[in-house]
């Protein structure tokens, strides 16, 4: 008996591929969205990933992802920011996980409105959480007063939060659904 | 899901998100407008404001802050009454109380002193932006009815 023989090592191999994948493809499209501040649709994946696959998986991949695009960065690397945006990541994986875990797609299906709002406004609600600690972690880090810190964030924040809004609300239900389609029989857990 | 169920909850979810966005709005521009005015209260010119009712009667307010004549004037605590002309700014009709008056020709006008004495003030109140140390005085002047030309004061 090999080790491939083992339904538990599968599985453990499955999970690493799908952190590996769903990791890969947040750099590369937070590279290639690089220019552009503020927009990136490495939130919706990591949110995606926690609703399909469970939200240890979804922390888990926004933990890798900002441990690699926190490092390698053309901004710069700060560990104290870095940490903190590695933590509140995860946080979108985490969500998206209970949500999941709570709510099935194929039985939601027929209210694809309400659906796609409770999406946008999850996607506004954390993105609001991620740029409150991410800010609180700035001015701690660079000394400069939280509530500065906290106005001078709020026109990047509002353009983070509502495109953010808008990415969840459209695109959480497609992609969900290919997921779900694609892994059929295969997603009997969700960690 | 019971959020999906009940619209109610949906609608409150929504809500906050606008709630949100609307009170990080307010706060920026609320900081943003009470920085502008820190900032142009800083900018305030300190100048020697005076009035003299052509009578003899003159009073000075040294060390009035204004951005503009007219500004300094309100901070003096004058009872200014003007009229708009638009773009041309405000023509001021009475201060204190004293109305200009057309049958014996005397008009409020304001002057600057200079090196070499006063000078007519060339603009509307509104539309001079004070500079520091600036002596000014509003004189209740007689005009020339034919020339128009006003008497400076003494």
């Amino acid at each position: 008996m090999n080790w491939m023989d083992n339904p538990s090592n599968m599985f453990q191999s499955k999970k690493a591929s799908l952190i590996a994948v769903t990791v890969a493809a947040c750099l590369g499209s937070n590279y290639v969205l690089i220019g552009v501040a503020n927009l990136k649709i490495m939130d919706l994946l990591v949110f995606v990933s926690g609703f399909v696959f469970g939200p240890l998986i979804g922390a888990s991949v926004g933990l890798l992802v900002w441990a690699v695009y926190g490092v390698l960065n053309p901004y710069g690397f700060v560990p104290q920011i870095w940490i903190a945006t590695m933590l509140s990541e995860s946080i979108y994986g985490v969500a998206g996980g209970l949500l999941g875990k709570s709510l099935s797609i194929v039985n939601a299906s027929g209210n694809r409105a309400g659906l796609s709002m409770l999406f946008g406004a999850m996607g506004f609600l954390l993105t609001f959480i991620y740029d409150l600690i991410t800010n609180i972690a700035f001015a701690l880090t660079f000394s400069v007063p939280i509530i500065a810190a906290l106005i001078a964030g709020i026109p990047f924040a509002i353009i983070h939060e509502a495109s953010n809004a808008a990415l969840f609300g459209i695109c959480s239900i497609p992609l969900i659904t290919v997921l779900e389609r694609s892994y059929r029989g295969m997603i009997t857990w969700r960690l | 899901m019971a959020s999906l169920r009940n619209r109610w909850t949906l609608a409150a979810i929504c809500i906050l998100c606008w709630a949100i966005a609307a009170s990080l709005l307010l706060g920026y521009y609320y900081y943003q407008y009470t920085d502008l005015v820190s900032r142009l209260e800083r900018s305030k010119a300190i100048i020697n404001l005076g009035i003299d009712y052509g009578n003899g009667t003159r009073v000075w307010f040294n060390g009035t802050r204004g951005l503009t004549l007219y500004d300094a004037m309100l901070e003096a605590g004058w009872n200014v009454d003007a009229e708009s002309y638009g773009t041309m700014g405000l023509y001021v009709k009475a201060i204190n109380g004293v109305e200009q008056s057309i049958e014996q020709s005397r008009y409020w006008t304001w002057w600057m002193w200079t090196n070499l004495g006063w000078a007519h003030g060339g603009s509307a109140c509104d539309k001079y932006v004070l500079s520091n140390g600036e002596t000014i005085l509003w004189y209740y002047s007689y005009a020339d009815p034919k020339t128009f030309e006003m008497t400076p004061p003494p």
